[in-house]
């Protein structure tokens, strides 16, 4: 018999507490039973079968134009004032409004059911990742068929070149609308879009001056968007000499974005974002450059970059590992997975929401803010009343009347006594351990464990049980379980990973 | 009957604790001489302060403002040339009381036309620019408050805590909805409050702090607002609605000394005027009931509110009866400790920087009045530099 160890790249020590950790940061966290298979398949293997898509996508989302502004898109297409003012009447305008509010409800429980079904968990988090990057909201777009079709031109490159997302997203509708490119012209350029482009999407603050804003502005005029398709306006166009970047010609939009990835600081600026993002600390400087220049060498794949980072060895060291504050997006699909309960996607979209997080609804162009900016004094309860919820522990009443949905889902799909019972667990210190090992996304901390432990034991000596008997309780364990479940998940420590 | 101050004491932290108030930190709950508050409103997303201090007989305003222009006829005047957006009149009449102070021009050095970067200057508010560990306000509160920890010294009322008000040794507590704030599991709230912070990772110790908060402070908070009863009409605004509920905790003894909140949708890239106008309305509305509210009560003589947005707006519009993101903006200052007037130089509409009001008072030196007018602290312990300080504050 040869090594029966798996290969990994130098320094990297791949076992089950590097696969808890990539599949916490790749994907939405991971079953106990998917984390020991991934240990046992080897670092290269793994990572390879995560950037691997299945082949076809079982399960498309067809969005319609039903909102207000696809209607007087529409109208206008056919050329008549009257059919805009007539469609646009009253009841008909408060009816699209809503039909179009509902479609964008149910893409969120769709995306939310796919995250939690774990079937593409990278592209699922590289997806939501490029949401916040290059984000627009309904609330501006106003179209839930835009919002859609953005969405799927990021989840169709999310693992693709970052080249071709720039590229894409500057022609996408909601974009446009979202940054008021559609009203960029010739004779008054609107600038909110190529500053993005430059500040937020590309570049980075202090990588371009006040000119490289107003020039690029220039070439975009014109870029707008009709009937839900990105429209090239040429009479709006400027078509004069633009000097952008240090380069200069009659440029138009696409050609300031290949200038835009011609930067040295664009391959930089997008591995950085990529690495705070997943390791939840910004990159030392030099390593920021060292992933930039491989982005820049490999035509921006995000793929390759990808790779790179989740075989180096830094992604796991002990101060990025367990240390990231989650989203509720995090929190809440991961409290679902490990506890076993079937939720449907609209019960997590609302719950997401709930808990700050409203997908398609961005607080800003920047996106969401992510690490420790998720936790203040309220998103504390707010988590904990959302999953006392989901355990059927917490009367709703007292919680608002938005978690009934949640509670619904409580008692028939959950049988905690018994899955800890199977195990061997017996006394309060070990049931404490095995809940705590099963529901948390991190190593337990000593605190946790101490105080898990003292709950059950003053639990079990109300019901008059010795220590070691509370599980042979059979059904009177479940309830104090279950709130044990929902102080572990209530603990600091569950809102890390 | 006289009673022993340290009995009051004992009496007063037991019916507390009775009625489930019970303070944190064994803080006293007497209160004798009432401590002065700031109340910090955030317009974000770049207010157009020429539409809202509007220069209207300033021919270079006239001429580079087509569509978002505010004509004689309609403006509020207050001095020569210079008149308040139509729809402030409330804050007209606290002008015509000397109680509105108008600082004029605000800005810094070098400035920022990202909202974000913007944003993160006036909240870090460091002297050299660098990045700060803490918030403006959160400096704030170590320096003026130490060890002594209070949860709810420090609040924020709205969805968005800004970095303003952070800080890891005074944490603030932040809420939307004061009724919903609260853990619904009774005996979770209990365990929180004893939460231990002293050991575990950093992150780890940095959450626990806020657990043992989160409980701490819940109680108090809910109950102030959910008590709370006026008769002040407030307009039916989520603005209005939290100064409402900032107004409840400041007539309390809460133990609140800075409340943030925070207006969003000033970024009028385009059809500026209506968006405005809607915006500004919300505006007086908000802050009309708000002062009207603490009228006659011990919290309207140690009120501040302070208004500030990341940036003005470009002079010229742009093409979608907008304005690009600008420079220089006023700032408000507001409350019977204000004194009333204009502070600050006007900016030239001529004389631009790059299309944009160029400021002549630091930010940092309104801070500055404000860190000593109300909480009597050296200004440059909390913003690194000295600043001149403004007479805002009487």
């Amino acid at each position: 018999m040869g090594s029966a160890e798996p290969a990994a790249p130098d320094g990297l020590v791949w076992d089950a507490r590097a696969a808890r950790h990539l599949l916490n940061r790749a994907g939405f966290g991971a079953s106990r039973r998917r984390l020991e298979a991934a240990a046992e398949m080897g670092a290269e293997a793994f990572v390879r079968a995560l950037l691997e898509s299945p082949a076809e996508d079982r399960d498309p989302f067809f969005a319609e134009r039903l909102g207000p502004r696809d209607m007087k898109d529409e109208a206008m297409g056919a050329g008549s004032m009257d059919i805009v003012e007539q469609r646009m009447e009253g009841a008909s305008k408060r009816g699209s409004r809503a039909a179009d509010k509902d479609q964008l409800d149910r893409f969120r429980a769709f995306w939310l059911q796919r995250i939690l079904d774990d079937e593409d968990p990278l592209r699922e988090r590289m997806t939501l990742f490029w949401h916040g990057h290059f984000t627009s909201s309904f609330r501006d777009v106003k179209s839930s068929y835009e919002m859609v079709a953005q969405n799927e031109l990021l989840r169709a490159n999310a693992l693709g070149s970052f080249a071709d997302l720039l590229h894409g997203i500057a022609r996408d509708p909601a974009m446009l609308e979202y940054l008021d490119n559609d009203s960029n012209r010739k004779r008054s350029p609107n600038e909110n879009f190529a500053r993005e482009l430059l500040e937020l999407f590309a570049l980075g603050e202090g990588n371009y001056t006040e000119r490289d804003v107003a020039e690029a502005a220039r070439a975009f005029t014109g870029w707008t968007d009709k009937n839900g398709e990105f429209q090239f306006a040429e009479n709006r166009h400027d078509r004069g000499k633009k000097t952008f970047l240090g380069a200069t010609g009659r440029f138009d939009g696409d050609d300031v974005i290949d200038v835009v990835l011609r930067q040295k600081t664009c391959g930089e600026h997008v591995a950085r974002r990529l690495i705070t993002y997943l390791e939840g600390i910004e990159p030392e400087p030099d390593r920021a450059v060292e992933y930039g220049a491989f982005l820049s060498e490999h035509d921006y794949s995000i793929a390759a970059l990808l790779e790179k980072l989740f075989l180096d060895p830094r992604f796991y060291r002990d101060e990025v590992v367990g240390t990231r504050v989650t989203s509720p997006i995090d929190y809440i699909v991961g409290c679902a997975r490990r506890l076993g309960v079937r939720a449907p996607g609209r019960m997590l979209a609302q719950a997401s929401a709930l808990a700050g997080q409203h997908l398609f609804e961005p607080p800003n162009v920047k996106g969401w803010e992510e690490g420790e900016a998720w936790i203040t004094t309220s998103s504390f309860m707010a988590r904990s009343n959302l999953v006392g919820a989901l355990l059927g522990v917490v009367e709703t009443e007292r919680s608002g009347s938005s978690l009934k949905l949640l509670a619904r889902l409580g008692g028939p799909f959950l049988n905690l006594h018994h899955r800890v019972r199977r195990t061997g667990a017996a006394r309060d210190g070990e049931i404490a351990e095995r809940l705590l090992v099963e529901l948390l996304a991190v190593e337990p901390s000593p605190e946790a464990l101490a105080q898990v432990t003292a709950f059950l034991a003053a639990e079990r000596e109300e019901l008059g049980l010795l220590d070691g008997a509370l599980l042979e309780g059979g059904p009177r364990a479940e309830p104090v379980l279950r709130r044990a479940a929902h102080l572990i998940l209530t603990l600091p420590d569950a809102h890390l990973h | 009957m006289a009673m022993h101050p340290l009995d009051r004491r004992r009496f007063l932290q037991g019916s507390l604790a009775l009625s489930g108030l019970a303070l944190a930190d064994g803080a006293l709950p007497v209160r004798p001489v009432r401590e002065k508050t700031l109340v910090v409103l955030q317009l974000s997303g770049g207010n157009d302060g020429l539409s809202t201090v509007v220069p209207f007989r300033d021919r270079a305003y006239q001429a580079a403002r087509a569509s978002t222009r505010i004509d004689e006829d309609e403006i509020l005047p207050l001095a020569d040339g210079i008149g308040l957006h139509p729809a402030l009149g409330g804050l007209r009449d606290r002008f015509d009381e000397g109680r509105l102070a108008i600082v004029r021009g605000v800005g810094y050095p070098s400035p920022n036309r990202s909202h974000f970067e913007s944003l993160g200057i006036w909240h870090g508010a460091s002297s050299d620019r660098r990045a700060t560990a803490s918030g403006w306000i959160g400096r704030l509160a170590e320096v003026a408050f130490g060890v002594d920890r209070h949860p709810n010294r420090i609040v924020h009322v709205g969805s968005r805590v800004p970095f303003s008000v952070y800080s890891p040794t005074h944490p603030a507590a932040s809420f939307e909805d004061p009724a919903a704030y609260r853990f619904a599991a009774a005996d979770l709230e209990e365990l929180a409050r004893e939460q231990e912070t002293t050991s575990g990772s950093p992150s780890l110790k940095r959450l626990r702090a806020v657990f043992r908060d989160a409980a701490r402070s819940s109680a108090g908070i809910r109950e102030t607002t959910s008590a709370y009863r006026t008769d002040v009409d407030y307009p039916k605004t989520d603005l209005a609605e939290s100064m409402r509920t900032t107004a409840a905790l400041l007539k309390s003894d809460a133990g609140c000394r800075v409340v943030s909140l925070e207006q969003t949708g000033y970024d009028t890239h385009g059809d500026q005027r209506g968006r405005h106008d809607r915006l500004m309305e919300e505006l007086d509305g908000a802050l009309s009931a708000f002062l009207g509210d603490l009228a006659g009560s011990a919290a309207e003589e140690t009120t501040t509110v302070m208004v500030f947005s990341e940036f003005g707006r470009r002079v010229a519009e742009n093409g979608s009866r907008g304005t690009d993101h600008g420079k220089a903006g006023p700032m408000l200052l507001l409350g019977a400790p204000v004194r009333g007037g204009f502070h600050g130089d006007a900016p030239s509409l001529e004389d631009l920087d790059s299309g944009d009001l160029s400021f002549t008072t630091d930010f940092r030196a309104v801070y500055a009045s404000v860190v000593e007018g109300v909480f009597g602290v050296e200004h440059e312990r909390v913003l690194g530099a000295r600043y001149e300080t403004l007479p805002v504050l009487a």
